[in-house]
Formats: structure tokens, C-alpha cells, sequence
């Protein structure tokens, strides 16, 4: 524990960073977690998806990781499940050195809230552009789905530290 | 340069500072990302980068699979157009294709089809975006020209052995896949290169460009004062 310690905040957070994403890695990708809880994940996510897209009017099914219409159809997979970006924000609040249990929970409920909900309309707005711009489905579904989803759980995170110094300050 | 000894996020300048700092960040980083996409792109580019690229996919296999018969081969569309961004490695096992050939000769056809196999590499999601999401963070990220640099070529470094190590995974597990007699797998190595292969997706590869970023680029950026202040805020 001591030699834990001698190590500066920077370094224990972003070691702790590294451990814990290499945890969460081999876990994503174990026989279990793809066995049994991705499709699970899967279908819970094509479900909210297909709900926002029936309120808005959209005639879709959903089924298993599919989301489909009779003009168009998108299936959720591993990878594109937004689960990687979460991690990324879940790990960042968990590896960070000084801040109590009782600080980070609230942070990291509201963090994941957020992330999934950007999440379904992530999906849901991929079958609007599949269905409308389909020349610019490959793009979003990569850049979108991986780049600014990663992007914007870090900022979050940046989001929650401000919010914790805030709070430090006012004390 | 900010002063290691006082928190930086004292006064409400600082606290803007960052955040201007942070803006500004997401503001390079995302017309970086946007360029380098846009020249992966360009037809030109992608088509020279490509070749070179399929020449060196080819090589590392052969030099690392010599005891099985490995090239590369196109990939054409639905349409029949040949795909630039996508090549199959196209293997079989020397001794059985020899004798197919044998066979062929003997009974005088002028067509042979021969056992080979293939796997394919698409180079656009493989490399070029977790390429041009490590440069982006990068040249985001407010620090000295050298270190950058420094930075930059060790990154890049690591992302090619890594690519590397993807490759030959990815073609190992594939030959083995399709039992031709040579470099086969079972039981838990078999479990343990398929394991492997599939977490090298495009997530985790943008997730490593990342973690390439917090270790050669953040010690060196502003946002590394920016973490020490928050640290030594959060610890009073």
C-alpha cells in the first residue's frame, strides 16, 4: 500500500487507468460476458431504441440486436454498443486517486445514465441515416459511434472533475 | 508556463484559461480528424497507401508462414468494382496444391481449382482511423513542437507493432480455422488466439491510441498541469 503511495496522484491515476481498462477488456470480451450478458445488453438497447423510433412515428420491430422496418434494418454489435466509451468514463472516475466512494457513485450513475441515453439516440439516429442518408451511414456508424462517443465520455469525465472541485471549493 | 508549485485553478483566469484550453483542444482535434479521414479518402492517397500497405501485409505473413503458400489478392464489390480498401491474404498448403496441380496435368484439363483459403483486412478501419485518431489527439494537444514529435514517433511505433502483432494473430488464427494441415491450433491456445483476435476491434484500438496519448503526449501538454492542479485541489 505504501509503495502505492509513493507513486504522484498523476501516476497512480493513470496506471490504475490502464489496470482497470485491461480488466474490463478481458471481461468484454470472455466467454461469459458474451455469452450471456452482451445479447442481453443488446436487446435492451434495440428495444429502448425501437420505442424512441415508434414515438416518433416510425413503423420498426425490433428483434434480438435488430431494429428493422420493412425499408430498413440495423443490428447492434459488439463494438457498437457504446459499452467501450462507458468504460473509458467509468474507468476514469473509478482510477481517480483522492476522491472518496461516496463522491464517485453519484458521478458514476449519472455518467452511465447519460452515456446510455446519448447512446439509444446514437442507434435510433442511425436508422434515421440509414434509412434517409444511407451514403452517410458507414461514416457516422464509425466516426459517431466510436470517435465522438469516446470524445464525449472523456469530456464528461472532465465534467464530473470540475464538479468535484467545485464542491471542494465551496467547502 | 504555468507555476507547478501554486494550483493553477486559483483564480477564476486560470479556470477559463483551461477551458479555453479544453475548446480549443476539441476544436483541432476535430478538424484533424476530419482532415485525415477526408485524405484517407482521397482516392489518390488511399490508393497508393494501399499498395505499399498490401505489400508489407504480405510480406510479414510469408516471412512469418513461410511453410504455407500465402499472396494477396483484390476484393471486388457487388457491383464487380474493385475495392481499394479491402485485400484478401489468400493461403492453402503448398503440398496439396502441388498435387492438385499434378492432377490437373495428368488429366489434361486447362483449368485447376486448387485449395486455398483467404481472410480479409479492411485498411480503413483497421489502420487509418485509429491512425488519424492518434494524430488528432496529438496535434489537439497544446505542447512543444520536439516533444510532440518525440511523442508522435514512439505512438506510432507501438501502433505499427501492435498492427503487426494484429495481422499475423488474425492470419495465424485464420489458417488454423480452415485446417489445411499447417499451423494448426486446439484447445486452449485455439480459445486463446480467437480471444485475442476478437478484442483487437477498432474500439480497442482507438482505446490503446488513447492510452498512447495519456503516456507519450499528456506528461508533456498543459492538461498535465491542468491534472496536477485538480490533484492538488482535490487533496486539501
Amino acid at each position: 500500500m505504501n509503495f502505492w503511495k509513493n507513486f504522484s496522484p498523476i501516476a497512480r491515476f493513470l496506471i490504475a487507468f490502464c489496470i482497470v481498462l485491461g480488466a474490463f477488456y478481458a471481461f468484454y470480451y470472455s466467454g461469459f460476458y458474451t455469452t450471456y450478458i452482451m445479447p442481453r445488453i443488446l436487446n435492451v438497447q434495440a428495444m429502448l431504441a425501437n420505442n424512441l423510433l415508434k414515438l416518433m412515428g416510425h413503423e420498426t420491430f425490433f428483434a434480438n440486436d435488430s431494429i428493422a422496418s420493412d425499408k430498413f434494418r440495423v443490428s447492434i454489435k459488439s463494438g457498437c454498443d457504446g459499452i467501450e466509451a462507458t468504460a473509458v468514463f467509468v474507468t476514469a472516475v473509478l482510477a481517480m486517486p483522492l476522491v472518496s466512494w461516496r463522491e464517485k457513485w453519484p458521478g458514476l450513475l449519472t455518467g452511465v445514465l447519460v452515456l446510455s441515453i446519448l447512446n439509444i439516440l446514437r442507434i435510433a439516429g442511425l436508422y434515421l441515416a440509414g434509412l434517409y442518408w444511407p451514403s452517410l451511414f458507414e461514416i457516422l456508424h464509425l466516426h459517431g459511434g466510436v470517435v465522438i462517443f469516446l470524445m464525449f465520455s472523456i469530456v464528461l469525465w472532465l465534467i464530473w472533475v470540475n464538479r468535484i472541485l467545485k464542491r471542494r471549493q465551496t467547502n | 508556463m504555468v507555476d507547478l508549485g501554486k494550483p493553477y485553478f486559483k483564480t477564476q483566469t486560470n479556470q477559463l484559461k483551461m477551458r479555453n484550453e479544453i475548446i480549443r483542444f476539441l476544436i483541432l482535434f476535430g478538424f484533424c480528424y476530419a482532415f485525415c479521414i477526408l485524405l484517407f479518402q482521397n482516392a489518390a492517397v488511399y490508393k497508393s497507401l494501399n499498395a505499399k500497405l498490401r505489400v508489407a501485409i504480405t510480406a510479414l505473413d510469408k516471412s512469418f508462414f513461410s511453410k504455407a503458400e500465402i499472396s494477396s489478392q483484390d476484393v471486388y464489390d457487388d457491383q464487380n468494382k474493385k475495392d481499394h480498401n479491402r485485400m484478401y491474404i489468400v493461403f492453402g498448403n503448398p503440398k496439396t496444391i502441388k498435387i492438385e496441380m499434378e492432377n490437373a496435368r495428368r488429366q489434361g484439363l486447362n483449368e485447376v481449382r486448387i485449395s486455398t483459403y483467404s481472410a480479409q483486412f479492411y485498411f480503413f478501419q483497421m489502420i487509418y482511423a485509429p491512425l488519424a485518431f492518434l494524430l488528432s489527439l496529438f496535434v489537439g494537444t497544446k505542447m512543444p513542437w520536439k516533444k510532440m514529435m518525440k511523442g508522435l514517433a514512439y505512438s506510432i511505433l507501438i501502433f505499427t507493432l501492435y498492427m503487426g502483432i494484429k495481422v499475423l494473430l488474425y492470419t495465424y488464427f485464420s489458417i488454423s480455422n480452415e485446417r489445411i494441415g499447417l499451423y494448426e491450433l486446439s484447445g486452449w491456445k485455439e480459445q486463446f488466439v480467437s480471444f485475442i483476435v476478437s478484442a483487437m476491434s477498432i474500439g480497442f484500438s482507438m482505446v490503446l491510441c488513447f492510452c498512447l496519448w495519456l503516456i507519450f503526449g499528456l506528461r508533456h501538454s498543459s492538461f498535465y498541469q491542468f491534472l496536477q492542479s485538480i490533484f492538488s485541489q482535490i487533496s486539501k
